[in-house]
């Protein structure tokens, strides 16, 4: 069952992004992200990633989704010339991000490796793991092999199941805490980055005052 | 065969290809921030994947709120750049935005 609504979740995500990045009609195209950025969150209620679910909609569906489309209709004129380059462009692009893909899944394949382990409740459980694995990349690196490898062999589904407290449902109140214990710093930055943005894009985006306009607003005082 | 981490990361590299062609290959800017955006939710799946099958815990979880955090000022600078340039150039195609190019 969580295989196959897995596999639901990446055809809509996968579906989405490809009408994104190759359809015609620009508003055909935020659509695409729609299902996109649904089919991501799916994914992240997969992950055990409850908080982040609701975060994404609500971000990214909610919040950048509708500022592309205040764009694109801000933006578009009723004779709008095409919206994807020339046909060489196109190949070219097309190869790279083929090679983009090719590279990452040589670099999946090449340094890890994927074991099916029997767990103590008799169910098989996938196993990411480096330790079978001979030669690291970072084996000449000053990186500590073991923390890798401690990382990526743990077993299926320590997280959350082993942090949450009994009797609280998902992650929100371990990510609160850890929001303003381990993570502070970062996220009194980050509250300071959103305040520039939001006076930035103000002031990039407000209509210049015209003359009048100006002694109109001199006069008032 | 069950789903695992190795699945998320595919999902995730073809997410990302797909929105290195969406960003490169569009003439239009707002497009290519879309193209931007899945880049973005491809790097976080990647995040929430290990954060589920790794032993980082909530780490990875924490570093996407920060990301979606970082994407959403984005997007809201980069389409007020794209309002300023559709004014002064009455088009939004990134290939003609080249007056400082003589």
């Amino acid at each position: 069952m969580y295989d196959i609504i897995f596999y639901i979740f990446a055809a809509v995500t996968l579906g989405g992004g490809f009408i994104t990045a190759t359809s015609k009609r620009l508003v055909y195209a935020a659509f695409g992200l729609l299902f996109a950025f649904f089919g991501v969150a799916g994914l992240y209620v997969m992950a055990n990633a409850d908080f982040l679910a609701v975060t994404q909609i609500m971000v990214y569906v909610g919040g950048i989704l509708i500022l592309l489309i205040f764009g694109i209709m801000l933006t578009n004129r009723v004779s709008q010339a095409d919206v994807t380059m020339s046909g060489g462009t196109k190949a070219v692009t097309g190869l790279l991000s083929l090679g983009i893909f090719a590279i990452l899944m040589m670099a999946y394949f090449g340094t890890g490796s994927e074991k099916t382990l029997k767990g103590a409740d008799g169910k098989s459980k996938t196993v990411s793991t480096w330790a079978s694995y001979k030669s690291a990349p970072w084996s000449g690196s000053p990186y500590n092999k073991d923390v890798f490898n401690e990382v990526l062999s743990k077993p299926y589904g320590a997280p959350s199941e082993a942090k949450t407290k009994e009797g609280s449902y998902g992650t929100s109140s371990e990510i609160g805490v850890l929001m303003l214990t381990d993570y502070l710093m970062p996220f009194e930055i980050i509250s300071v980055v959103i305040l520039v943005a939001l006076i930035g894009a103000a002031m990039i985006a407000r209509k210049e005052p015209t003359p009048e306009e100006e002694q109109l607003a001199e006069a008032r005082g | 065969m069950t789903v695992g981490l190795g699945h998320f990361l595919f999902l995730s590299a073809a997410l990302f290809s797909l929105g290195v062609y969406a960003m490169l290959s569009r003439k239009n800017a707002v497009a290519v921030l879309m193209g931007i955006e899945l880049i973005l939710n491809a790097a976080n799946i990647n995040f929430i994947a290990f954060s589920r099958f790794g032993a980082i815990n909530l780490g990875g979880q924490m570093v996407s709120i920060f990301v979606i955090v970082i994407a959403a000022a984005e997007a809201a600078v980069a389409l007020a750049i794209v309002l300023n340039i559709y004014k002064n150039f009455k088009s939004v195609d990134p290939t003609q935005v080249d007056s400082l190019r003589d």
